[in-house]
């Protein structure tokens, strides 16, 4: 039996998989699908989806456009496909730079604690008191209207936030006995951190990074609604909803409700999968 | 492997007339019911009232289990499958869960190991002692009050009515317990199971609330079933002693007996190790069998240097080779 | 190992001072006056095995992990092998470590969980690499505490708590040390096992002439194993001494008092009212000099508000009592104490 040390990067796609592999539920199927599409999209869509079609305006669903056609004569469903793309890459990238930014110094403030540890907390609590609107409308008043700018804005929401739920983890665990045996072994304080006290959290961590894409697409349809992040025509689920709000007044309730529904599905599946591994390390 | 029991009193009850409790091949188990866990393997026991039992054992030996069968109190996914509890009459394995709740904490109670965190930390503890006592007993707020406040007082809690009103949380460890001991009192139950009551507890503290469970136990008249993994708490506590192994009694009998005369190699052996003779380490070589890797045999034959072929080939039965003194082994 | 030439102890203490500074502001309104470890002297010769006894409070584990460096002592020396530590930063103190290793009290969080025990027992032992294969000696560490090779590819939740226990020490030793502190290595085993683990650590002191340093409340394993006794209370040395001298003919009230409770069924009247330890701990407040026994003390007087010195009452046997030093209080082991009960003075 091999007697090798655990490799010592705590969050390789191999070990987050093993830990993971078990939960395999409908939430995973959901989330695959989704990837499948984002990835596909210009193979799926019937239609270019900022094609506009001046004579195909406010169709209902039918056998050629199968979630109709919005104002323009968008074909919504190859809009909805291709909005994948954008409200998934964001989501995605916004909280991997959240935790990669986060987890780090939030395990290093749990386990050092002392003045990093005050100044980290002051700092989160800072941004977090901000109201989100308001501060994504500073943060995109600064640095300009872009799909960039929405990723940034996701990530620094969601930095508090692991900060914070990786520095609780981390607490309890730095005055275990197997933390001193590692302190007695020489090992530096990074290395401490990284091989021992963050493999032993991560299930709570992992548990928070899918709940916070789940979060994080309502962030971003939502900024959207309001015109921020994502430029008209770019198809991207908020902007639809908003677009497609004051006509359901009249009856063209197809042009909110498919990316709605889009939106739904997308939140549940993160959420689920963020709730599952929490319950699994609940037991 | 279980022996199923026929009769439905533990032959242990022939060490008093009509003993308080007397638990008859009780077999308690856990996981899928095809293929089932055994944690107690047709234990015995019984209690005469006002004795003294004690039960030390080793971890999976069942001494908490039992304790918790006895109350009712079995945790999810454990079960008890077959055997009788008599307490006073009654079978408490029939009996339904409304009687049961009447019997806990009026007529069997409990002093656990942590007792802080078996308090309700949001009420101050003579509210909850009160609370138990009312519950029980029907009396009036005031009436109960009265006899929270007096019987902290005789558990030895200075300015008892002031203490009364505090939380759990400003308990320490000695005093924590005295607490504990009170809530169990209350009622004047027939039966205080005290599970491991003192460990955790420094030994100046530990002697300290033995003397007050004893004091009190003593008092009250009520019987005590103590239960411990040390040796040295039963003999300075118990008159009648039971050792148990891998959730199965191997020797019963009165304390003078079974600590100066042990029967069970095994009992032999703890006692070595309580009492080492002189410049010797004591211990018994081997393992702790985890629950479900016996076989058929007396569960210590692997670490019994008199086991035979026939020790390993079958549990041996519980024989009472002198007066009031069982043993479950093969030899003599 | 180390060459040494004349026998000064392999450790010593002077003066170790480590209080640990309140945290919140009720923690520090009722703060105690009295740091964790409270002006420590320490020697342990090569070779000896040295307990540490005392309840909780006494300060005796964190003087431990003082000795090992996991905390930084407030003021004192500590000299290892002729070298001041204290005031060396990690990384000039690192190539002591393999000098200094630690065994832990809860086999079960003394491994990391996502680890298996092989590679934990690796990462204490590349302190002091050699040339042998280090899969080999992995497996030779292994064998020699009782545990067969394969164990290095188990986890801890795969293992019992005694099997845990013996892997600490193999890892602790892998690396060859001096001194082996051991905080409470078998309080959290079952009693037929305990002496498993104490036979295995006894064998392996005489083998490899290691250094024990042994943080217990299990006064039976004092007895089976240790060479001196040290008594602490409050963070202080109450008592000192050969075992046989201090559990045979005990000096201070409280070294008494903690083995009269131990004697769970020696309980007699006279004992419980000269010996008995009463009450629970008392943190001193600020002012306070004397003995911080004062109020569980059967024997205690108005002298005892005055700070009291650790005195020598026979070779290499302390005791921190006036009425030590004056010879009033002699061994209690026999249920009837041997002095003139009029010498014991007013009892507050």
């Amino acid at each position: 039996m091999s007697a090798e040390p655990v490799s010592a990067a705590a969050w390789t796609p191999a070990r987050v998989g093993s830990r993971l592999r078990p939960l395999l539920t409908p939430y995973w199927a959901l989330l695959l699908l989704f990837a499948l599409v984002a990835l596909l999209a210009p193979l799926i869509a019937p239609y270019d989806p900022i094609q506009a079609d001046l004579e195909a305006k406010l169709l209902p669903p039918s056998s050629a456009h199968l979630f109709g056609t919005d104002e323009n004569g968008m074909d919504i469903f190859s809009r909805v496909l291709y909005a994948t793309r954008t409200d998934l890459v964001v989501a995605v990238l916004g909280v991997a730079f959240a935790f990669v930014v986060g987890v780090p110094i939030g395990a290093m403030c749990g386990y050092l604690g002392g003045w990093l540890d005050e100044l980290f907390n002051r700092t989160s609590e800072i941004v977090q008191s901000i109201p989100l609107f308001l501060f994504a409308l500073m943060i995109f008043a600064a640095l300009g209207n872009s799909k960039t700018i929405l990723v940034v804005v996701v990530a620094i929401v969601n930095i508090p936030i692991f900060l914070k739920l990786t520095r609780s983890v981390v607490q309890p665990i730095k005055n275990q006995d197997y933390i001193a045996a590692a302190r007695l072994a020489g090992q530096p304080t990074s290395r401490i951190v990284l091989r021992h006290v963050l493999p032993n959290t991560l299930g709570p961590i992992v548990s928070q990074a899918s709940i916070s894409a789940a979060y994080a697409i309502q962030i971003t349809a939502g900024l959207a609604f309001i015109g921020l992040g994502v430029e008209l025509p770019h198809p991207e689920w908020g902007s639809m909803i908003q677009q497609g709000a004051p006509l359901i007044m009249d009856g063209d309730w197809w042009v909110s409700v498919f990316p709605g529904l889009a939106v739904l599905l997308a939140v549940v599946a993160f959420g689920g999968i963020g709730r599952q591994i929490a319950r699994r390390y609940d037991r | 492997m279980s022996v199923a029991q026929t009769q439905s009193r533990s032959v242990l009850a022939g060490i008093a007339d009509d003993p308080l409790l007397d638990i008859s091949g009780l077999v308690v188990e856990t996981g899928p019911q095809r293929a089932p866990v055994e944690l107690l393997r047709s234990i015995e026991l019984a209690i005469p009232r006002g004795a003294r039992v004690g039960v030390v054992g080793e971890s999976g030996s069942g001494k908490s289990m039992t304790a918790s069968a006895i109350l009712g109190v079995l945790p999810d996914g454990v079960r008890a499958r077959s055997g009788t509890i008599r307490f006073d009459g009654r079978d408490l394995m029939t009996l339904p869960e409304r009687e049961l709740r009447r019997i806990r904490g009026g007529e069997i109670s409990l002093v656990s190991q942590n007792a802080v965190a078996s308090l309700n930390p949001l009420m101050t503890v003579g509210a909850q002692i009160a609370k138990v006592c009312r519950e029980h007993t029907g009396v009036s707020k005031a009436e109960a009050w009265a006899r929270t406040v007096e019987l902290l007082d005789a558990l030895g809690i200075p300015e008892p009515d002031v203490r009364a009103r505090s939380y759990p949380h400003h308990f320490s460890g000695g005093m924590a317990q005295r607490v504990a001991i009170a809530m169990a009192l209350i009622c004047s139950p027939q039966l205080v199971i005290a599970d491991e009551p003192t460990t955790g507890l420094d030994a100046t503290i530990q002697a300290q609330v033995l003397e007050v469970i004893d004091g009190s136990v003593k008092a009250s008249g009520a019987a005590l079933l103590l239960i411990s993994h040390d040796l040295a708490v039963v003999r300075a506590m118990c008159d009648i002693v039971a050792v148990v192994y891998a959730g199965s009694l191997l020797e019963y009998g009165p304390a003078d007996e079974v600590l100066n005369r042990p029967l069970s190699p095994y009992t032999q052996g703890l006692i070595r190790c309580m009492d080492p003779p002189e410049g010797e380490i004591a211990f018994i070589p081997g393992r702790i069998p985890e629950p479900g890797t016996l076989g058929a045999g007396c569960p210590f034959a692997e670490r019994c240097e008199q086991a035979t072929d026939a020790c390993r080939a079958q549990q041996p039965a519980l024989r009472q080779l002198r007066p009031d003194h069982w043993v479950s082994c093969h030899h003599e | 190992m180390s060459s040494r030439v004349d026998d000064r102890p392999l450790l010593e203490l002077r003066g170790v001072r480590k209080a640990f500074a309140p945290r919140g502001r009720h923690a520090r309104r009722t703060a105690s006056a009295v740091a964790a470890v409270d002006g420590i002297d320490l020697a342990l010769q090569a070779g000896t095995t040295t307990a540490l006894v005392g309840e909780s409070g006494s300060g005796k584990s964190t003087l431990a992990r003082l000795i090992v460096r996991l905390h930084d002592a407030d003021e004192g020396t500590i000299v290892f092998d002729g070298q001041e530590i204290q005031a060396l930063d990690e990384k000039a103190f690192r190539p002591l470590r393999r000098r200094v290793q630690m065994v832990f009290q809860n086999p079960l969080t003394s491994f990391d969980p996502s680890q298996t025990i092989g590679a934990s027992i690796l990462e204490t032992m590349r302190l002091a690499p050699d040339d042998e294969p280090e899969q080999e000696r992995l497996g030779r560490l292994l064998s020699e505490v009782g545990l067969s090779p394969r164990f290095a590819g188990l986890r801890p939740r795969e293992m019992s708590g005694g099997e845990l226990q013996r892997a600490g020490i193999a890892r602790a030793l892998s690396v060859r040390p001096d001194l082996v502190v051991m905080d409470e290595p078998t309080s959290a085993l079952d009693m037929s096992i305990q002496g498993q683990v104490l036979e295995l650590l006894a064998d392996l002191q005489r083998r490899h002439r290691l250094t024990y340093l042994l943080v217990t409340h299990d006064l039976r394993a004092v007895r089976m194993m240790a060479d001196r006794v040290v008594v602490m209370y409050l963070g202080q040395v109450v008592e000192e001494g050969p075992t046989e001298a201090v559990f045979g003919d005990p000096r201070h009230p409280y070294t008494r008092g903690l083995l009269y409770a131990y004697d769970l069924s020696g309980r007699d009247e006279e004992r419980d009212r000269d010996v008995r330890i009463r009450g629970s701990l008392r943190t001193p407040r600020p002012g306070d000099v004397g003995c911080r026994l004062v109020g569980r003390c059967p024997l205690s007087a108005d002298r005892c508000g005055e700070p009291q010195a650790l005195a020598e009452l026979a070779p290499g046997h302390r005791a921190r009592c006036w009425r030590a030093a004056e010879g009033q209080i002699a061994g209690d082991r026999q249920p009837h104490a041997t002095t003139d009960p009029t010498d014991l003075g007013e009892l507050t």
